[in-house]
């Protein structure tokens, strides 16, 4: 007896495991063939794995820029906000791991339960949402020592609070959604809502909605910006010239850190954080692939007259100009907040550097609403809206998880919505320290 | 088998509303589960061999059209009618080239 407890236990402290059992019971109420939910179960597991694997390559990309900004500039925080980056890292650790992967199960529940009890009919089904903010809460809930030394108390609030989010924004995105869309088919389940929301209301103060973005013809060269992953990539390779530059002409001595020559380096290391979050995504995508539409599955059981909140790039076909100009103007946006947090000296917590992957999916979705309201000014209002907010608040949510282990110093999260109930427990956690 | 890539931004959430709408069209249309393999991707690596169909946004679909593999592009991701209306078609005149 006591060795089947052992063994289960041993089982359950293995993060990929409790999620690849996510996955299995989700396959079996859906009564799938029974080789499906063997391959469907592995193949969580395997995702879950992929994902620790694609974490190891970022981070050393990370530790290298984090180094360089400390030798040229001695700026010691600065963080390049990748959702997908940061959950994958806290994932590996032993202990926050198994407790984001209850979490990630938790919230599904409290989904339901508010949609199935309340008038907020809305499921939200955008899953790599849900685990980050699965990783942000369990993060922040573990820097509360009084909650952090009960497990079990984590995992519930964290999910009543990710669940809360889960029918929250999608709540305040539904008006707008109507605009863009003509029908209430769907809400947006992504974490950018603060923004977009702000932005599609503000939109009509600045300009027409008839004035609508998409008259506008943008050169063709553009087209390489459309890709998140070569975005990030090429952005890297900006951040890490400019700051070796500045370095040479300080006398630091960059091929001492980078290895030589540094150029070379330079490159290499840029590409190699694209290419570890291409892992990550590989991961994500994977443990996703079975439990996404499991919880669909039950949930339309469930609630069958649920509206379900998707992913954002749903509304990128209704706007594609704005999505452009929003992701542009987002970048500006950042760059003038960045600039603000390196004057103060640490004062507004992390400098956040562009990450392209925020800018793209939450400044063009930004664009998009507030185009729906202004036309193409609201769409660059929405922009900068999204890239001033998020790179403010990422900003503020740093300071708390640089805390939590320093193997992580360098990423933080992005969105919005992610920074704005990061920074609400932050500070609540410098409450009862 | 039929190969068709559902293509989205990052290859995470929009990608798999696709394919949950591609899985449930083709399985009302009468075709058997194993004629067809639908698999998520990102823009940046949806370009590879041996895919037959690609299902995307206009958003993400200017860099697959030099590729050999018909594109089958939807306004509304979560639209079954819409992904049906596109698909089938396109889907029937692939079943059809592969038989030859």
């Amino acid at each position: 007896m006591l060795v089947i407890l052992e063994i289960v236990k041993g089982m359950f402290s293995q993060a990929s495991i409790l999620v690849g059992m996510i996955a299995m019971v989700g396959l079996i109420a859906l009564k799938k063939p029974f080789a499906n939910i063997v391959s469907g179960t592995l193949k969580t597991i395997i995702g879950w794995i992929i994902l620790s694997a694609g974490a190891t390559v970022v981070s050393g990309v990370t530790g290298y820029l984090g180094d360089l900004f400390i030798a040229v500039l001695n700026i010691p925080n600065a963080a390049l906000p990748v959702n997908e980056v940061f959950s994958a890292l806290v994932q590996q650790d032993a202990v926050l791991g198994p407790m984001v992967a209850w979490v990630f199960l938790g919230a599904f529940i409290v989904n339901i339960l508010i949609a199935l009890l309340t008038k907020w009919k809305y499921i939200y089904l955008t899953g790599h949402v849900i685990l980050f903010n699965s990783v942000l809460t369990v993060a922040m809930f573990s820097l509360m020592p009084p909650i952090a030394s009960s497990p079990l108390l984590v995992i519930v609030l964290s999910s009543v609070i990710t669940g809360i989010t889960m029918v929250l924004f999608p709540t305040l995105s539904a008006p707008f959604m109507e605009k863009i869309i003509g029908s209430k088919d769907f809400v947006l389940g992504h974490p950018g809502t603060i923004a977009y929301a702000t932005s599609g209301f503000l939109g009509q103060f600045v300009g027409k909605k008839e004035d609508d973005s998409e008259k506008i013809k943008f050169p063709a060269w553009i087209g390489f910006m459309r890709e998140p992953l070569v975005a990030m990539g090429f952005i890297m390779l900006i951040i890490f010239v400019v700051i070796s530059l500045i370095g040479m002409s300080k006398g630091v001595n960059v091929e001492e850190i980078l290895g030589s020559p540094w150029w070379l380096q330079c490159f290499i290391q840029a590409l190699t954080f694209a290419g570890g979050i291409g892992v990550i995504l590989l991961g994500v995508r994977s443990v996703l692939a079975e439990i996404v539409p499991a919880f669909r599955g039950i949930s339309e059981k469930i609630v069958p007259n649920a509206v379900p909140a998707l992913d954002c790039p749903v509304v990128f076909p209704y706007a594609q100009n704005a999505l452009l100009l929003g992701y542009l103007s987002s970048i500006a946006g950042g760059l003038v907040v960045m600039f603000i947090q390196i004057a103060s000296g640490g004062a507004l917590g992390g400098v956040i550097l562009p990450s392209m992957i925020v800018h793209f999916f939450c400044g063009g979705t930004a664009g998009i609403f507030g185009n729906s309201t202004g036309g193409w000014k609201g769409a660059v209002l929405g922009g900068i809206i999204n890239g001033v907010m998020f790179t403010f608040l990422a900003g503020l949510v740093y300071t708390s998880l640089a805390g939590l282990n320093p193997a992580w110093a360098g990423s933080s999260f992005g969105d919005t919505d992610l920074g704005f109930i990061g920074s609400i427990l932050g500070y609540i956690s410098t409450l009862i320290k | 088998m039929i190969k068709i890539g559902c293509v989205c931004g990052m290859g995470l959430g929009s990608g798999l509303l696709v394919k949950m709408g591609v899985n449930k069209v083709l399985k009302n249309a009468g075709y058997k589960e194993d004629t067809w393999q639908c698999e998520v991707l990102d823009v940046s690596t949806a370009r590879q061999p041996g895919i037959d169909i690609y299902v995307t946004t206009s958003e993400f679909a200017t860099g697959l059209m030099d590729t050999p593999a018909k594109v089958v592009t939807v306004l509304n991701l979560f639209n079954e009618k819409e992904i049906e209306k596109a698909l089938i078609p396109v889907y029937k005149e692939v079943l059809e080239n592969k038989k030859e």
